[in-house]
């Protein structure tokens, strides 16, 4: 999978390219527009995460041309403004996705992630983790071969750690993952605990394996091999 | 009242209070005149007779004409020599019934004789004339202010016009739209006076706003950018092996500190844009789907605190306000509700007739009610909350000119917005 990464803010562009590698994704960088501009019309990528305010030209612009001639690849924008009149803005120019900055890589990997499954015609039609399987066309889960009923949180919960296989993922990323801006008025994340809890009895007792670590009082990590 | 509705009203009762005090002149004035050339006739007619009297000794004879009515008697020669005029009511045989008439009764004398005459003319003609002057004149005078009143209707509503079309044309004024002013040119001092005014001002307006939405976006990207190198670089270093717990919740504050930094500066910038009216047109808004959805996103969090809500709101009641405000409007009515409250509380939501109320349980106020709605200030002062939820209400609605109130009573804490 190629992915390209425009975003004039080097530091941050690196620990982007640096995660999305330890993915197994193929990326390219993009610090300003002519080089995005550049990279867009000789080469082709599944996936382009695009900071719009970029120096030396707009970003927006940009993407309303590359969409009129490539409507296959997946762009996922990625700016600091977050009112509803921007997102509906970009959307509009065709992006599939508008993460706001600050934003949690992991959140940025599940997307992609997400993305190509979308896009992805001739790809995958199930997603394998150790014992666990899930069909997202169908929403099924199922547990060494034999279907488990979760509710939608527990649902998108499994999705985002095992599209995060053996990543830390912070209680915040989790609660901002499943509530988004509704998670500002929750007292604490010990709800993002109590839905894993369930999650992980219904795994348990389909006789998978625990394969939720807790690590310590930051997050959880899905381990598989 | 209207401007043109007020001049013609001064207009017409100036004109009606003139035609009166005109009319009432008139009358007295052509009356005075009529009677006094009436009075003049009738002495000189004395000054004959007693001319006739005293050089020949004739009387004239006595007559019954319209015109000219004499009587005659005789009186006592030492009678007083004087003469009187009055009004009188004498049968006129041709009109069948008595007719008002001037009289002047005098006394002709010699040494002999004395005699007391009176002349008597009716005064049926002299009213005649009187009507019929006052009629034409008053006709006269009432088609000259209604000709001066029509005028005056059209030549102000054409003169006004410039005035008008200006009015308009700043109504239309949106900052938004970032069009300058087009003000109609006129040749009158006063109204390019006001246009060259407003064109400056609006201009002014215009640059302020725009640096202020200026300073927003850059303000909102400068800040949020850094914030984000941090986090990137902060999941990053939770991604590597070998860190200790004391190191991990190290990173953990850290992590929360971004995200603190990261709401805060949002709200304040949203509070700004909202300050500067950035936000756009108003929309028609079905409230009750409006709100019905927002519970749902809220729905997790409502079940977990088990707070029962109930709504009362009519299925077709509508609000007008930008759709974006709308958003953010309910959101932190609704993110207050259920942070503030207890659980297996209640949050009450509803809508009668442009009244629109929440209520929620929760723990007692420390603090006065109408304080909350100033920034940064929480009942609690120890939670991590940011204390800007309810001034964002209420900045919403004074950009919306819509009245709220917070009341707090016991346990039980109410926001009423009028719409």
């Amino acid at each position: 999978m190629k992915i390209l990464v425009i975003e004039d803010e080097k530091p941050l562009l690196q620990s982007i390219i640096e995660f999305l590698d330890n993915e197994g994704f193929t990326c390219e960088a993009a610090a300003d527009f002519f080089s995005a501009e550049e990279k867009l019309i000789s080469y082709s990528y599944d996936c382009i995460i695009a900071d719009i305010t970029l120096p030396g030209g707009s970003g927006l612009s940009l993407i309303r041309e590359f969409k009129k001639k490539n409507s296959l690849t997946g762009i996922i924008i990625i700016s600091a403004k977050n009112s509803l009149d921007d997102k509906i803005f970009g959307l509009d120019l065709g992006a599939d996705d508008y993460l706001t900055k600050p934003f949690h890589l992991t959140e940025l990997n599940a997307r992609i992630k997400s993305l190509i499954r979308r896009r992805n015609f001739n790809g995958d039609k199930e997603i394998v983790a150790g014992c666990i399987k899930i069909i997202p066309e169908s929403l099924a889960v199922l547990v060494n071969d034999k279907a488990i009923a979760l509710t939608k949180k527990e649902y998108e919960m499994l999705l985002y750690f095992i599209s995060n296989k053996n990543r830390v993922l912070t209680k915040e990323a989790i609660a901002e993952h499943l509530w988004g801006e509704q998670s500002d008025a929750m007292d604490s994340f010990d709800f993002v605990y109590t839905h894993l809890k369930n999650l992980r009895k219904k795994i348990l007792e389909k006789g998978g394996e625990d394969s939720i670590k807790t690590i310590y009082g930051i997050g959880y990590k899905f381990t598989s091999a | 009242m209207k401007l043109l509705d007020k001049i013609n009203r001064r207009f017409l009762f100036t004109s009606t209070v003139l035609l009166i005090i005109c009319s009432v002149l008139l009358f007295l004035v052509v009356r005075y005149v009529i009677y006094d050339d009436m009075n003049s006739n009738l002495y000189d007619e004395k000054l004959q007779v007693e001319n006739r009297f005293l050089t020949k000794g004739i009387l004239p004879a006595e007559q019954d004409l319209k015109s000219n009515r004499i009587k005659i008697k005789s009186i006592d020669v030492t009678a007083p020599k004087l003469f009187y005029f009055t009004d009188t009511l004498i049968l006129d045989s041709l009109e069948g019934e008595f007719t008002p008439h001037r009289q002047l009764s005098f006394v002709v004398k010699n040494n002999s004789e004395a005699y007391l005459i009176s002349i008597s003319k009716s005064l049926i003609e002299s009213d005649d004339i009187i009507i019929t002057l006052m009629a034409f004149t008053l006709v006269f005078i009432l088609l000259l202010l209604i000709t001066l009143y029509v005028l005056n209707r059209n030549f102000t509503r054409s003169i006004w016009a410039p005035f008008n079309s200006t009015l308009e044309k700043l109504k239309e004024f949106n900052l938004l739209n970032r069009q300058p002013i087009l003000l109609e040119p006129s040749d009158i001092l006063e109204f390019r006076e006001l246009n060259t005014t407003l064109l400056k001002m609006t201009e002014q307006m215009q640059l302020d706003y725009d640096k202020v939405k200026q300073f927003t976006e850059n303000a909102s990207h400068e800040i949020q950018t850094p914030l984000s190198i941090i986090r990137s670089k902060v999941e990053t270093l939770i991604q590597t092996e070998h860190i200790s717990e004391v190191q991990m919740n190290t990173i953990q504050e850290i992590n929360n500190a971004v995200t603190r930094l990261s709401r805060l500066s949002n709200a304040m910038l949203t509070l700004t844009k909202i300050e500067n009216h950035q936000f756009g047109g108003a929309e028609e808004i079905l409230l009750n789907t409006f709100i019905q959805n927002k519970l749902l996103q809220f729905e997790d969090l409502i079940q977990q605190k088990n707070i029962l809500v109930t709504t009362d709101t009519d299925e077709e009641s509508k609000i007008l306000m930008n759709i974006s405000l709308a958003d953010l409007l309910f959101e932190n009515l609704l993110s207050n509700a259920i942070k503030h409250n207890i659980t297996n509380g209640f949050i009450n939501i509803s809508f009668q007739q442009k009244q629109f109320s929440i209520s929620n349980s929760g723990n007692p106020l420390n603090v006065s009610p109408d304080l909350l709605f100033d920034r940064f200030v929480k009942n609690n002062p120890a939670s991590d909350s940011l204390g800007l939820g309810l001034s964002m209400v209420k900045q919403i609605c004074v950009s919306c000119n819509f009245d709220v109130t917070f009341s707090s009573k016991e346990n039980r804490h109410t926001i009423q917005i009028t719409f």
